[in-house]
């Protein structure tokens, strides 16, 4: 009998993962040749500490971490790439700060409650 | 041959932007969202799973404490929550706007949202929910005037009545702007013909947010009633349930914030976007795209109507 901590079945698990959830994520940079350059890439929760590894030491290739949604040239995409990018794919460009947000909210919450009790 | 290799130079054009090999030398970046089928079947469905997370916690409020007040709070807090169940989601939405057709009108009014929890389901909760936190509150000046307690429940209380009358009075980014535009009539030194500004930096985002998402401040605010309630269930000896329901309201106001808006899920959202996107029905998934197509293609329909007529009321172009 296999258990739930066999390497297969764990892989088989984050297969599954993977192809459920993905992390949006937008990539700001520079190429090899010097010139800023932005990309939106989908990464699967497998890859994603990878991704941040290769992402501290440079010079990585992003396709290989996930699927390249779009791209362009420049420091940071233009209002209308953004816009076109949360309908299209539900992207949110507040969603590290929201996701701060509700941690702050529930750590002065708590804090504030075992304080008063 | 001239019109095939005009598709060919199209369909290139639209493979450019599929790389598969992108190199960056160095970079920075962020998370800015989620997708996948698990985020896609959130999305469509955010608010009944909202109302799944909260109905437990609603409902052992009064088990806990049988008061004639909290039993009165659990019978409408229920009742709030069924209806996010029932008709929040983007395939009630779509369905709703086809069975409206092209009929045109000006947006209900309060009430009207509250009595039309089909086409409204997050206003028409949060209207029910309101009037459920008001028993809370209730409860919690009866114990304040009996000496059993002191200000917090009040506090509690009132905040979470105001957190859900936001969401149902609260206008939402696309309202503040058309306001904004009407009143903007006196000469100032430096006049703009139209003009939009955000706050900028992290916390000016996250105010701009706040000002343009009733749903998202309510819940973020709803998020510290959550709280109270996880704190006191770990407290207070025997009240284990009461705790795993606040980490469920929890839960339920973060996703609450993070992914409900009121037009994401009413018929005025439905209506917009079939004016502003022609291809509404294709953005849908599974079952809810077909009842979306149903929509345009009755509208395709009238329109071919209209166009005979001579002024068959007035529909949105293509």
């Amino acid at each position: 009998m296999t258990s739930a901590f066999d390497p297969a079945n764990k892989n088989a698990i984050m297969e599954q993962i993977d192809s459920e959830l993905n992390f949006l994520v937008l990539v700001t940079g520079r190429l090899a040749d010097g010139s800023e350059h932005f990309a939106y890439a989908s990464i699967p929760p497998s890859r994603y500490l990878a991704f941040k590894e290769a992402e501290a030491k440079g010079n990585y290739d992003l396709g290989k971490f996930g699927k390249i949604l779009h791209h362009g040239a420049g420091k940071e995409p233009s209002a209308e790439t953004k816009k076109e990018m949360e309908d299209k794919f539900g992207v949110n460009h507040q969603f590290e700060e929201e996701l701060a947000n509700i941690n702050m909210q529930l750590n002065n919450a708590l804090k504030s409650g075992n304080s008063g009790n | 041959m001239v019109s095939l290799s005009q598709d060919n130079a199209a369909k290139a054009a639209a493979q450019a932007d599929e790389i598969a090999s992108l190199r960056f030398a160095s970079s920075e970046s962020k998370m800015v969202g989620a997708s996948g089928g698990l985020m896609d079947k959130l999305r469509a469905n955010s608010p009944r799973v909202v109302g799944m997370l909260k109905l437990p916690g609603d409902m052992s409020v009064s088990i806990i404490n049988p008061n004639p007040f909290l039993i009165c709070y659990t019978v409408l807090a229920c009742i709030a929550r069924i209806i996010m169940i029932m008709y929040g989601t983007k395939a009630n939405q779509a369905k709703v706007a086809d069975e409206l057709g092209n009929e045109s009108g000006a947006e209900e009014s309060i009430w009207g949202k509250i009595t039309n929890p089909s086409k409204y389901p997050v206003e028409s909760s949060a209207a029910i929910s309101t009037v459920a936190e008001a028993f809370g509150l209730a409860y919690g000046v009866s114990m304040f005037m009996a000496g059993g307690t002191g200000f917090t429940p009040i506090v509690v209380g009132l905040i979470a009545v105001w957190a859900y009358s936001h969401i149902l009075l609260g206008k939402e980014g696309k309202d503040i702007q058309k306001t904004a535009e009407e009143q903007n009539a006196e000469q100032q030194s430096l006049v703009f013909a139209s003009s939009q500004s955000k706050d900028l930096g992290w916390w000016g985002g996250i105010q701009q947010k706040m000002k343009e998402n009733p749903v998202f401040s309510s819940s973020i605010t709803n998020l510290g009633v959550s709280a109270f309630m996880i704190i006191g269930g770990l407290l207070e000896s025997g009240l284990t349930a009461y705790a795993v329901a606040g980490c469920l309201f929890a839960i339920g106001n973060a996703v609450q914030a993070m992914l409900v808006t009121k037009r994401g899920f009413n018929i005025e959202g439905a209506k917009e976007a079939v004016a502003e996107n022609p291809n509404y029905e294709e953005s849908e998934k599974d079952g809810e795209k077909q009842s979306g197509q149903r929509f345009t293609e009755r509208l395709a329909s009238q329109r071919k109507i209209k166009d005979s007529n001579n002024g068959f009321g007035t529909l949105a172009p293509a």
